[in-house]
């Protein structure tokens, strides 16, 4: 795998998303990918997270969290303890 | 004759299968349908959860704190607190996709307003409509800053 890319590995509602992104990706770009590929619902009703961590704002890219190599995220949806 | 909880229970266990399988996270069907599921907390300690699903989805699942290693559930020691609402003081899943949260269902549920019908359109369940939402949301709570260690 190029150093330019990174490698994701995503739980979402809907079972496992692996893709390989540009380093330069956003992270609104990835939730749409996952979104397209597993027929979830609406991306904006999904968090990205890592190691508890949201990844927001979904403006950002997957480097600019330090995300490189091979990296395990949960896609979260929404809603809320109470 | 395959009801509608068995065709939903056994797509929605798959998803969960492969994303338990992928994490390393101990995951076990047991009758009902349902199953045993043990997720891993930022101190590195684990929690096991029993998850019975009868009646799903037109009921959410019953989401139950037990120890992974003998089975009991419910003790105090095997329950997460911390703060962001999931983790109640009175030891259940604070959401409306856990019947356990309804007072209706158990005496320690927290909510008696909410209304167990109604659960895939209560506000506060959003999008958490399948069990590896839940799942997922539980795994993620664990590795937050949210999670403070053990109830008891």
């Amino acid at each position: 795998m190029a150093v330019e890319e990174v490698t994701l590995e995503v739980g979402t509602p809907k079972g496992l998303f692996t893709g390989t992104f540009p380093k330069t990706a956003k992270i609104e770009d990835v939730i749409a990918a996952a979104v397209n590929s597993l027929g979830l619902d609406r991306g904006d009703t999904l968090e990205l997270v890592h190691d508890g961590q949201p990844l927001t704002p979904v403006q950002r890219t997957l480097v600019s969290f330090g995300l490189t190599g091979t990296v395990e995220l949960e896609l979260v949806a929404t809603g809320s303890g109470v | 004759m395959a009801t509608v909880t068995d065709l939903v229970f056994a797509e929605q266990f798959g998803h969960l299968r492969a994303v338990a399988k992928q994490r390393g996270w101990p995951l076990k069907q047991i009758e009902g349908p349902g199953f045993e599921l043990v997720l891993p907390a930022h101190d590195g300690s684990q929690f096991g959860l029993n998850v019975l699903c009868d009646g799903y989805p037109g009921t959410p699942p019953a989401w139950r704190w037990c120890n992974p290693d003998n089975g009991v559930c419910d003790q105090p020691a095997d329950i997460p607190r911390g703060g962001g609402g999931y983790f109640h003081s009175s030891g259940r899943i604070c959401a409306p996709w856990n019947r356990l949260a309804y007072k209706q269902v158990d005496s320690n549920g927290p909510h008696g307003d909410w209304e167990l019908s109604t659960w895939l359109t209560n506000p506060k369940t959003g999008s958490c409509t399948t069990l590896t939402a839940m799942a997922l949301r539980m795994a993620v709570e664990l590795k937050s800053a949210r999670y403070q260690g053990r109830k008891g």
